[in-house]
């Protein structure tokens, strides 16, 4: 996309300015309580305004759509070549718009959500280096896209579409609320080396579940533990607008530093988005946690293919191994405000 | 717009594949059958999801085109899912209860061999008037067995006047029982929604 150069120039300075300050903040340990929601929302609306100051007409154009457009589902698990994206694609940026673009995304997600997306990215990049793909089927970092639903807002909900081969991030923002639901995340290869230390982008998900299932006993197991297979996601990409029946061990047969635990493993997926946005997510999740079930499907040893499923009034949470340990699927959805749905049409 | 630099990316990053060379491994070789079970008052409504993996893509096709003319006409689709329909099972209380699809969708011949095409179907069971209590539907799936994966789940009822109790499911999820109850649920009527499924059951060669 060929840049207004000039305004793209200024427009990356200040982007990478607040993203620096933004991303710092959030890792001081008092962060979240100085980031309100509705602040997390002026940084993130302001990036990506200044993500579209780098574009030109019809950059901006092909990165926009109607918050109410079809394309607000149109999202998948597949690479390209498989599914068709729209958006703005990262291999067609030049590096200043990808540069605006990234810092987009390290404002609106959280140090560590920030950093799971790019290990998903560079899971994509060691398929394609590889030597996956092939045919019609692209791996890759460049095969990335970012899309704006809505104008992006700091009180009118607009919502923030990133995604590619095994990520969905579909971010609606609405002032001092969000949601991140539906997203979906995945990974193959679960595990890969990069610069020398070994990358696990979903590693947290598989291995605070394994320890939360480690301090069951017997009964609480036995009430967990679904005794079938599962083959996939049941609420995976294309099945919006479904609840399905809560199964499985309800939190509140969970102690305390049960509970604990299982709010640390919600947060890996809430706690993607940015810190001011996701703690009022976590306290509503916490209110509703009497009502939350835990289910589990597959062996209970560290390093096993298990698949589970965190379910609340308000929440949706699987993982679901795809055949083995090195490729996993995720699902995180609220039935009752995917797509931002409780929140008021622009 | 300009092409970025991939190469350039790939060098830098310079990563090493851990993993074994299974690139790639979405399912291919079977299809995926999903259903989702609404249970209501006066109707179970079951949505089945089917995907067949690119590798069964042609087979799939060609078992459904019967006249081989490359597209999937409308005979056609109706004929394959009144097949899937009646590799289903779905009793209501021991008593099999008829069906009828509703609604079906079919995606292109190419979505399919892309991996991403889904038929869709929407079947409607009418439920006679039953006594408050205890329920047991049981849902079994024949369809393609042996060649496919099986989820089965119990939607959130959209009554207030059904409670979902409990769902028991076979090792590969082929076969989902769902227990339920209907409110004004007393002693007496539980007892006779027992001896009504034993009758039922008795009555099954």
């Amino acid at each position: 996309m060929r840049p207004t150069v000039g305004i793209g120039i200024v427009a990356c300075l200040g982007v990478f300015a607040a993203v620096a300050a933004s991303v710092s903040a959030q890792k001081s340990p008092s962060a979240p309580a100085q980031s309100t929601a509705a602040e997390a929302t002026a940084r993130i609306a302001g990036s990506a305004q200044a993500f579209l100051a780098t574009l030109d007409d019809a950059g901006r154009m092909k990165v926009q759509f109607p918050f109410d457009s079809p394309q607000k589902a149109r999202w998948s698990n597949f690479p390209t070549g498989i599914f068709k994206r729209e958006g703005a694609r990262m291999g067609d940026l030049t590096p200043a718009q990808r540069a605006a673009a990234m810092a987009l995304l390290a404002t609106a997600f959280s140090a560590d959500g920030y950093r799971k997306v790019r290990e998903i990215m560079h899971g994509d990049e060691v398929l394609r280096t590889g030597g996956g793909g092939g045919g019609r089927v692209t791996f890759g970092e460049d095969e990335y896209y970012l899309a704006f639903l809505g104008t992006p807002s700091v009180s009118t909900p607009w919502m923030l579409q990133f995604g590619g081969h095994h990520l969905a991030i579909n971010m609606t923002l609405a002032g001092r609320e969000a949601t991140l639901a539906p997203s979906h995340t995945a990974a193959q290869p679960a595990t890969y080396s990069f610069e020398g230390r070994t990358v696990r982008p979903l590693g947290d998900e598989n291995d605070l579940a394994f320890a939360l299932m480690a301090t069951m006993d017997d009964a609480q197991r036995t009430q967990a533990i679904l005794g079938s297979t599962m083959a996939d996601l049941v609420l995976g990409p294309g099945q919006d607008g479904r609840t399905i029946q809560p199964e499985g061990l309800p939190a509140s047969k969970l102690s305390a530093a049960q509970q604990a635990k299982l709010l640390d493993l919600v947060r890996e997926w809430v706690g993607i988005a940015n810190d001011g946005l996701a703690a009022p997510r976590m306290e509503e999740i916490r209110t509703h946690l009497p009502q939350t079930y835990f289910a589990w499907s597959g062996p209970t040893t560290p390093g096993s293919a298990a698949y589970f499923r965190i379910q609340g009034p308000t929440l949706v949470i699987e993982y679901a191994p795809q055949r083995g340990v090195d490729h996993i699927h995720t699902m995180y959805r609220d039935p009752t405000n995917d797509y931002g749905a409780r929140y008021a049409r622009p | 717009m300009r092409g970025h630099s991939g190469l350039a990316i790939g060098a830098a990053l310079a990563l090493t594949l851990l993993a074994t060379a299974d690139v790639f491994a979405h399912r291919t070789e079977d299809y995926l059958q999903a259903a989702r079970i609404g249970v209501e008052p006066d109707r179970i409504q079951i949505t089945l999801d089917l995907t067949p993996g690119t590798a069964v893509a042609e087979s799939f096709l060609a078992a459904i085109d019967r006249d081989g003319d490359g597209s999937l006409s409308a005979a056609e689709q109706r004929e394959y899912a009144r097949q899937m329909v009646s590799a289903w099972q779905l009793d209501l209380d021991g008593r099999s209860l008829p069906t009828r699809v509703r609604a079906s969708s079919f995606p292109d011949a190419a979505a399919v061999r892309r991996g991403e095409g889904t038929i869709r179907l929407d079947v409607e069971a009418t439920v006679p008037d039953l006594s408050p209590g205890s329920h047991r539907l049981l849902f079994r799936n024949a369809h393609l067995a042996g060649h496919s994966a099986y989820l089965a789940n119990a939607l959130v009822p959209e009554s207030d006047r059904v409670a979902v109790t409990a769902q028991r499911r076979d090792r590969d999820q082929s076969e989902l029982t769902i227990e339920y109850t209907m409110p004004g649920g007393s002693a007496a009527a539980s007892l006779a929604g027992i001896l009504s499924r034993l009758t039922a059951a008795l009555r099954l060669p």
